[in-house]
Parts: structure tokens; C-alpha cells; sequence
């Protein structure tokens, strides 16, 4: 794994976009700025369906509204934070790839992404004002949970030293 | 006066911690990051209702009701962990020109909310619901936006530009 890592790494120092990004000192924090508002956008939106969920706030719509109104916002900021995940793990291969706290964070990323993508289908059957069942709140919960991991991570790739 | 108090800043038992304890820096920038971006998401929820273009189906004074209450707490949250953050190196920050123009920004943020909440909002029963929003109130919204995606790009620069400890 270390070894398909490390080749992998030094191939994506062979990129263009990686002498770019090391020339150009303002790509890095333009990328990253990117990088935090989708996240922000991926944690909002999950932290308003599980409010909702949890009959706190929102509750003029049913959460299949909520669903409709965030689902896709949810999905295109998922898809920002990949590409400019991908564009700054090419800036600098070495210290995302190889580090352990990073290899959590995609783990992390990937159970989190999977288990929002359930909730969603489960909270679009919910079409009335009824407060959805405490398994839904839950997962709601668990989702908001898995994304503040998944920030924390993110920053402390920064000081992450083996 | 200010290079006093901002010397005391330095020297205190927080400050001191902030700047010499090397996991405290850390987590407190989390929870900033996870402050600061449930401000913005919040906001741009609100902001686009008002553009126009998402959750026109949801009155904005009810819409506003239910975000406030999560942006406040979040907002709250920045600035105690922003104030511990800066208490480490409290001269080296307020030297960063990326730092003062952060502050600047979030000047302006708060002086645009002013401007919607007193003026703007007035005639909110008019278009709170199946009407179209006033230029002023899409102004605010739009304004809103840029500000709080400077405030965040701005607070990247102040990570590139000096040592966080």
C-alpha cells in the first residue's frame, strides 16, 4: 500500500499542475478556499436536514421539501470538494497521500458521502410535517458527526508529522 | 495603547498556552473552520432565497427564523476561537495585512445585516411570500455573499502568510 502510495505520489510530482502550484504561491490558498466553502456547504446542509429531523427548526417544509431544497446543493458541493481535493493533492502528493490522517479522511469522506445519500432516500418518502422516526434522527445525527470529523481531519493534515 | 494591550495578550496565561501547547493551535482552528463555514453555508441559504433562486416556496421572515438562530451560535463560536487564535501572536496578526482586511470584512458583513434588518426588512410583509424580492433585499444578498467569501479566502491568506505558532 505504502509503495503504491509513494509511486503514485512521485508520478503526480511529474504533473504540470504540481510545478504550477509550487511556482504560483496563491493557487494553493485559492484551491483551499474553494476546498472550505464546499465543505462548509456539505456540513450546513447536513447539520439543517438533521435540525430538521429533529422537528429543532425548518419545520414549515417536510423533510422531503428539505431534501429537494438541499440533496442536489449537497451533491454539486461534493463534487467541488473532490475536484479541488484532487487539484490540491496534486499541488503537494507527498504530504496528503502518505499521511495517515488524510488516508482517514478519505475513508471518512467516503462513509459519510454513502450514509447521506441513504438519509436522503429515506427522508424524501417523508412528505408530511410529522417528525421523522428516531432511526432517521439518528443517522441525521451520525451524518453531521461524520462531517465535523472530516473537517478535523482536513486541518490537521497540516500538522499531522509522523 | 493598543501595543500595551496587545503585549498583555501575548503574555497571558492563554495566550502563552495558544503559542506553546502544539495541539492547541490545531483544534481551535477546526473548531473556527467548523464555525466560520456553518456562518457562511447558513447565510447563503438565506441569501439565495433572496437572489431568487432556491427555497422560493419558503416565506423569508420564517426562513430567516430558523437560520438566525444556527448562524448566531456559529458566528459566536468564530469569534471566541478567532480571539484565541490571534491571542498567541497578537501584534503578528494585527501586522498581516490579509488579517486587517478579514476584520474590515467582517466590518462590512455586519454593517450590510444593519442595512437589511432596519431598512430593508421593513417592508418585508409585501414580499415575504409568492413575491418577487426588492432589488435592495437581492443587493443584500449578493453583497452578503462576496463579503462572506472574502472573510473566508482572507482567513486562508492569514494561514499562508505568517506561522500559525
Amino acid at each position: 500500500m505504502t509503495h503504491w502510495m509513494e509511486a503514485l505520489s512521485a508520478w503526480l510530482e511529474t504533473f504540470r499542475l504540481h510545478g504550477e502550484m509550487q511556482n504560483r504561491g496563491w493557487i494553493v490558498p485559492a484551491v483551499q478556499t474553494v476546498h472550505i466553502l464546499a465543505i462548509g456547504f456539505v456540513f450546513t446542509s447536513s447539520l439543517v436536514l438533521a435540525l430538521r429531523a429533529a422537528h429543532v427548526s425548518g419545520i414549515e417544509w417536510s423533510p422531503a421539501q428539505w431534501g429537494r431544497r438541499l440533496n442536489r446543493w449537497m451533491g454539486w458541493s461534493l463534487l467541488v470538494l473532490l475536484v479541488s481535493g484532487s487539484v490540491l493533492i496534486v499541488g503537494e502528493p507527498a504530504r496528503s497521500l502518505l499521511s495517515p490522517v488524510f488516508q482517514v479522511k478519505m475513508v471518512l469522506v467516503a462513509a459519510t458521502g454513502l450514509l447521506a445519500w441513504w438519509l436522503a432516500g429515506r427522508l424524501g418518502r417523508l412528505h408530511g410535517p410529522e417528525r421523522p422516526r428516531l432511526a432517521d434522527q439518528g443517522l441525521a445525527a451520525l451524518i453531521v458527526v461524520g462531517w465535523l470529523l472530516v473537517i478535523s481531519a482536513g486541518r490537521w493534515i497540516a500538522y499531522y508529522t509522523s | 495603547m493598543l501595543a500595551r494591550f496587545l503585549d498583555a495578550v501575548h503574555e497571558s496565561a492563554i495566550g502563552t498556552l495558544v503559542r506553546e501547547n502544539g495541539s492547541v493551535f490545531p483544534w481551535l482552528e477546526v473548531a473556527h473552520v467548523v464555525a466560520i463555514t456553518t456562518v457562511v453555508g447558513s447565510i447563503v441559504i438565506v441569501d439565495l432565497r433572496l437572489l431568487g433562486l432556491a427555497s422560493t416556496t419558503y416565506p423569508v421572515s420564517r426562513l430567516t427564523k430558523s437560520m438566525l438562530p444556527l448562524t448566531w451560535t456559529a458566528f459566536a463560536l468564530a469569534l471566541v476561537t478567532g480571539a484565541l487564535m490571534v491571542s498567541g501572536q497578537p501584534a503578528t496578526y494585527f501586522g498581516n495585512f490579509a488579517f486587517r482586511m478579514k476584520m474590515l470584512m467582517l466590518l462590512a458583513a455586519g454593517m450590510n445585516m444593519v442595512v437589511f434588518h432596519l431598512l430593508t426588512m421593513r417592508g418585508l410583509p409585501l414580499w415575504d411570500r409568492d413575491a418577487p424580492v426588492p432589488a435592495a433585499a437581492k443587493a443584500a444578498g449578493i453583497m452578503s455573499i462576496f463579503i462572506w467569501i472574502s472573510i473566508v479566502a482572507l482567513g486562508r491568506w492569514i494561514g499562508f502568510t505568517m506561522a500559525p505558532f
